[in-house]
């Protein structure tokens, strides 16, 4: 009975490593969209997340039961409370993914000028974002505490772009570029810039895993 | 600061030739329960019954190191037993009330102990089956036999006889090993009541048991067969059952075994 | 098919046995009871005999018998019991053990008429008790001995270890854990020993020919001697004095003796 429970437990893992490499998928998806302004990758975004919103539930319900029928304890425990929550920042990172195509379609609809500098910024606050989030799920799978401790760093590129992002935002001539498309343009930023800090909470919770002791990364 | 209630230093416990404990040391905090938990065979119940001098009663047993209770050492040659078995009350596996009434049963440690008084006995009497959470069942059958008792009912009135000498530390040896759950979950409502007076060690087969009642716990272990347990951890029950510090802890616990 | 058949004759030739154990049995009484229901009455249960031909009752041997058995018992009593107690709780487990329960299972096993002799020459000669209740009981005790002294260790050996672990655990010593809770839990099955011994005694013949005498009197002292109901049945029968009288003797004695065994029952159950 005990070795099935483990089975099972390394099983439940592997569910939330597979939902994570759906999340990336998500992720760069979106962020071929705003790049491209391709509305047919955002559509693919919205499919995608609803497979990984069952997932999640799935794996809520299998952690819940564990629980409750196998008394866990000590690492078995830690896993699967780690568990819980990580799979709970995944699917916040895919919604997040999921505005971001949301607010792909969005700017179809808009007759603007597509100001390349901004552009350019998101691609590159992209870029990073992919690598803290592809890090943190790396981090999940082996229990590598050394990489889950190297996301605070990871990630700080991504708060500098953020802010450059603003100042590039205010060197924008108001003429050419509607209102509604910077703006959508800032959440965009934004939703990376989250993505990003919700992987940086997943390292949290390996640390907690293998250590046993809370710890807030700043 | 914790009183420390039994002090153990470098404990070796021989059965014959057969060494079963090794260099144990170990402080036993007082109004604390404190659990072992281990394989079974592992030598916790025979770790529990050098604290109260029961292994005296197994023909060729030997022990090494020495046990403090409240600084006094147990087993030096001024040490009367009886007294020190009186102060070290003794729960065990099987609920082995004696076979007379309810009363007598818990009447009959304070009698052994020189009370003779009808109403102090009535007064002691009450007084310990309240304390175990069995006066309210019993009280309107005081003289039945205690053998009609259910044997949860039969374990509470064990505890009551215990209680019913005044003692400072209760020993339990998988007191709730051959009891009904609904029982089991009163005794485990019991021990928590009972710590408030007493120092309480616990031995269990029941791991969660243990997680569930305990403020300490101590993993004992023989890694090799017949080799000697030794104490593998020792800390507060949250820390062992949530981030136990030794790999054979962790395994134990997790059901990772062997 | 040839196993159902085994086992059907298997279970026809047990059947069998059984029911001649219960047909021997009731024959042996129909017939003691048919020889021996005429002579009893009242007048002969409470009256003493009468004459050569020993017409009338038998009460004094009936008195002589229970003095005897009653005095043995209690003669026996306290001493199997403490020999137990040493033997099963005190003593260590060895050669002198070992050598007394070899000497207990011996003696249980040698003839009623050596003691009947050893009585005669230790109690009657040597002590000077003569021919009386006291040389009577004291013979009949030396026999019982064994078997109510291993009766005894048995029904202590059958007290659950629990009970002593649960006493020691409260801070009783050896001695109050023996006298407060072995013995009482104990006592049923020391009864019954002490019982089937009594028993044992009271159809006794050999052993208190030559201690308790043959007299025909209703012993008051424990000096007095007596004649048992066994031996006066032998008498009646080999000086052919009267069966009428010897088979009503054997009816009662059955009676007794029944009587007793059912006590004996009657305690095995309350256990």
């Amino acid at each position: 009975m005990r070795k099935s429970f483990h089975e099972e437990l390394k099983d439940l893992k592997k569910e939330v490593v597979e939902v994570g490499k759906q999340v990336e998928k998500s992720i760069a998806l979106a962020l071929e969209a705003v790049i491209e302004g391709n509305a047919e990758k955002a559509n693919a975004v919205f499919q995608n997340d609803d497979l990984i919103d069952k997932k999640t539930i799935e794996i809520e319900e299998k952690g819940i039961s564990l629980v409750a029928t196998q008394s866990p304890v000590a690492r078995d425990l830690r896993l699967i409370h780690s568990v819980l929550f990580i799979s709970i920042h995944l699917e916040r990172m895919g919604d997040l993914a999921f505005n971001m195509a949301k607010a792909v379609k969005h700017l179809t609809k808009i007759p603007s000028e597509r100001e390349n500098s901004l552009v350019e910024l998101i691609s590159k606050m992209g870029e990073h974002t992919r690598q803290v989030v592809s890090a943190s799920i790396e981090a999940f799978e082996k229990n590598d505490l050394k990489l889950a401790e190297e996301l605070p760093k990871l990630d700080e590129p991504i708060d500098g772009l953020f802010k450059d992002f603003f100042k590039a935002l205010a060197r924008c001539s108001a003429e050419e570029h509607s209102l509604d498309w910077a703006t959508t343009m800032v959440l965009i930023s934004r939703y990376l810039e989250r993505i990003a800090d919700h992987a940086v909470d997943i390292g949290e919770r390996v640390a907690y895993l293998v250590t046993g002791e809370f710890k807030e990364f700043d | 600061m914790v009183k420390v209630t039994f002090k153990v230093q470098n404990l070796d416990f021989w059965y014959g030739t057969f060494k079963a404990l090794e260099n144990i040391t170990i402080d036993i905090s007082a109004n604390k329960v404190t659990a072992f938990i281990g394989p079974s065979g592992c030598g916790k119940s025979t770790f529990l019954r050098c604290l109260n001098r029961m292994n005296d009663l197994i023909e060729e047993t030997r022990i090494e190191g020495k046990i403090f209770l409240d600084g006094e050492d147990i087993y030096s040659g001024e040490v009367n037993v009886a007294d020190l078995r009186r102060r070290v009350g003794m729960i065990f596996q099987h609920p082995n009330p004696f076979p007379m009434s309810v009363y007598e049963n818990v009447a009959y440690g304070p009698r052994i102990h020189g009370i003779k008084d009808k109403k102090r006995l009535d007064e002691i009497v009450e007084k310990s089956l309240d304390k175990a959470a069995l006066w309210k069942e019993v009280k309107d059958k005081l003289h039945t036999p205690a053998l009609s008792l259910s044997g949860g009912q039969q374990q509470r009135l064990c505890i009551a006889r215990v209680l019913a000498v005044n003692p400072e530390v209760i020993l339990m040896d998988e007191p709730c090993s051959a009891i009904d759950p609904t029982s089991t979950q009163k005794i485990e409502d019991l021990i928590d009541e009972l710590k408030q007076s007493y120092t309480i060690i616990i031995v269990t087969h029941n791991m969660m048991q243990a997680a569930r009642v305990s403020d300490f716990t101590a993993f004992l272990l023989a890694e090799n067969t017949n080799g000697p347990a030794k104490l593998i951890e020792y800390d507060s029950t949250e820390v062992i059952f949530t981030n136990p510090k030794d790999k054979r802890t962790e395994n134990y616990i997790t059901g990772r075994f062997g | 098919m040839n196993r159902r058949l085994a086992n059907q004759i298997a279970l026809l030739i047990l059947w069998i046995s059984a029911l001649a154990v219960v047909i021997i049995l009731l024959i042996l009484i129909l017939y003691i009871f048919i020889k021996g229901a005429p002579a009893l009455s009242l007048k002969f249960i409470f009256s003493s005999p009468e004459g050569i031909r020993m017409k009338g009752g038998i009460f004094p041997t009936i008195v002589a018998t229970f003095y005897l058995t009653l005095l043995a018992g209690i003669i026996v009593s306290p001493i199997a019991i403490g020999g137990a107690i040493y033997l099963t709780e005190y003593a260590h487990e060895g050669k002198v053990v070992k050598l007394i329960r070899f000497g207990a299972d011996s003696l249980a096993s040698v003839p009623s008429i050596v003691f009947g002799l050893f009585g005669m020459a230790f109690f009657v000669e040597v002590l000077r008790m003569g021919f009386s209740m006291l040389s009577g009981a004291l013979t009949l005790a030396l026999m019982i001995l064994p078997i109510v002294m291993r009766a005894t260790e048995e029904a202590i050996l059958s007290v659950p270890k629990s009970y002593y672990m649960g006493s020691y655990g409260l801070g009783a010593t050896k001695w109050q854990t023996i006298k407060n809770i072995i013995l009482p839990a104990a006592s049923g099955r020391i009864l019954t020993g002490i019982i089937l011994g009594i028993g044992r005694a009271f159809g006794e013949t050999a052993a208190v020919m030559f201690t308790a005498g043959m007299a025909i009197n209703i012993p008051i002292f424990p000096t007095d001697p007596g004649r048992t109901m066994t031996l006066h049945l032998y008498l009646l029968a080999t000086e052919g004095i009267s069966l009428n009288i010897a088979f009503g003797t054997s009816f009662l004695l059955l009676l007794f003796i029944l009587g007793f065994n059912l006590t004996a029952r009657l305690f095995v159950r309350r256990i």
